[in-house]
């Protein structure tokens, strides 16, 4: 049977000090900063009439500078996996407790920046581009917790910063979100079944409870020597 | 008279790193309930790996360990419900306050949100460190944030403290607080194992103690009987030696040091 995990209906004290610890440290780190920095491209690409819409540089400013939020999740702080390692909170619900944060933090920054970047947009932004955001959101997210979960243990960073390393992970993420972006392009641009969408949106997210967040605490256990190795 | 209870036992536990040789060599070890035992060794011998293994950090490549007559299992952490770590490496988050990070732990551990506010506070005026509040642990010294390491390692009242090198890096005046504090707290019943490299304060502090050495136990027992085999291994009959000569002794037996040639 497996282990039981985070559900909202019976959110612990522990759960919720996990998630707001997530949260507080989110916005006291200055390589959040480069979110900022990430928004001037965005706006400039947001006005190049080769793209599509301006939702598709929002979503690559917010997952680019999001990275770090979804792909290491173990090292936001230097000592951050050892001193996990020693409460006795079991790895379930500290994953699902700090991939739930990287949802909120991403709920709270993409309507921040969607404003400042459809700010300077000269043409008034249909609806539909909306709808078709919020799909899109729906079916990239849980994926991309999955993938960024996978990296997290393959490619631990002990720093963050602004560093190779940092720009390297910037990259793979682009990359990343381009290969799961696939199934949203082919549903919704072009078969045109959002419904359609939705149902794997629903699958990712089905994925993700079921297997994704146990198989990578199982995951954390068997790779704790290389984790804690991690520079 | 009842033989003592066995707090954590250690039974020939071995670990190699990669590319490396093997760093424990079959160690055994056995803590009592209520003692307050000191696990000493050069570096390198293995008492970090040892303690890193117990906390979960590492598994080893074979052998058991026991906490509390049960054999721990890493994928069920409720075992760490009942101990607290103080690491080699601190282990708080630097960027939050004290107070803060202590409440955290607190959570963690199952504390009430308020009766974790209650002993943070206390913890922090135990500790000397309320009047830093408000500040944020990275800007801590180093005897402060060992200071915050302990308290956070004993809020939740464990029936065991393992503290890896709390001396290191600090001053008198931390240390003699940390020092206090381990001995009020064996003093109310609570188990402690401790690795040093300051044999002084071992020998002060510590009821039993255990010498590792090149990934193996050569001596545990009472911090007397201990000393008399350390003697007796050395082949020294007279004299009141300290813990610190007799352990030089036992780990590296004196042998003539050819002089620099340029003094």
């Amino acid at each position: 049977m497996r282990m039981p995990v985070l559900q909202a209906s019976r959110l612990r004290a522990d759960d919720r000090a996990l998630i707001s610890m997530e949260l507080q440290r989110f916005f006291s780190f200055p390589w959040n900063l480069r979110l900022c920095f990430l928004i001037v491209p965005a706006i400039w690409l947001s006005l190049w009439q080769h793209v599509p819409s301006p939702f598709v540089p929002i979503f690559g400013a917010l997952f680019i500078g999001l990275e770090p939020q979804f792909c290491n999740i173990f090292f936001r702080t230097a000592n951050e996996f050892e001193a996990l390692s020693v409460l006795p909170v079991p790895w379930p619900r500290i994953v699902l407790a700090k991939n739930l944060s990287t949802i909120l933090i991403t709920l709270i920054c993409l309507p921040i920046i969607s404003i400042i970047v459809l700010f300077f947009s000269p043409d008034i932004v249909p609806a539909s581009q909306f709808w078709k955001a919020a799909l899109y959101l729906a079916s990239v997210i849980f994926p991309l917790l999955h993938a960024g979960n996978l990296q997290s243990l393959h490619h631990p960073r002990r720093r963050m910063g602004w560093e190779a390393d940092d720009l390297a992970g910037g990259l793979l993420m682009a990359c990343t979100v381009g290969v799961l972006s696939l199934p949203y392009l082919i549903l919704v641009e072009g078969v045109g079944a959002p419904v359609l969408c939705l149902l794997y949106a629903g699958a990712g997210a089905y994925f993700y409870l079921r297997h994704s967040v146990h198989q990578t605490a199982r995951r954390v256990i068997e790779a704790r020597s290389v984790l804690c190795a991690a520079r | 008279m009842r033989s003592p209870v066995s707090i954590l036992e250690i039974e020939n536990i071995t670990k190699s790193y990669p590319g490396r040789q093997q760093v424990l060599r079959g160690v055994s070890l056995r803590v009592d309930e209520g003692s307050l035992s000191g696990f000493i060794g050069l570096n390198g011998a293995g008492k970090t790996t040892t303690i890193r293994i117990i906390a979960g950090l590492l598994t080893a490549d074979s052998g058991s360990v026991m906490v509390f007559g049960k054999k721990i299992q890493h994928s069920d952490p409720e075992y760490k419900r009942c101990l607290g770590f103080v690491l080699d490496e601190p282990l708080y988050f630097d960027w939050m306050e004290p107070g803060e990070y202590l409440r955290f732990v607190g959570l963690m551990y199952g504390l009430s949100p308020r009766e974790a506010e209650r002993r943070s506070s206390e913890l922090l005026e135990f500790f000397d460190l309320a009047g830093k509040k408000g500040d944020l642990i990275r800007t801590f010294s180093t005897g402060m944030k060992k200071k915050i390491s302990l308290a956070a390692a004993v809020i939740h009242k464990p029936r065991m403290l393992i503290l890896d090198e709390p001396f290191e890096g600090i001053d008198v005046l931390a240390a003699r607080t940390i020092k206090e504090a381990l001995m009020m707290m064996v003093g109310r019943g609570m188990t402690i194992m401790i690795t040093s490299h300051v044999l002084a304060t071992i020998e002060k502090l510590c009821s039993h103690i255990a010498v590792i050495h090149q990934g193996r136990v050569i001596l545990e027992g009472k911090t007397a009987d201990v000393k008399r085999h350390a003697r007796d291994r050395a082949q020294r009959s007279t004299g009141e030696q300290t813990l610190e000569e007799l352990f030089i002794d036992l780990v590296s037996p004196r042998m003539g040091k050819k002089p620099l040639s340029y003094f």
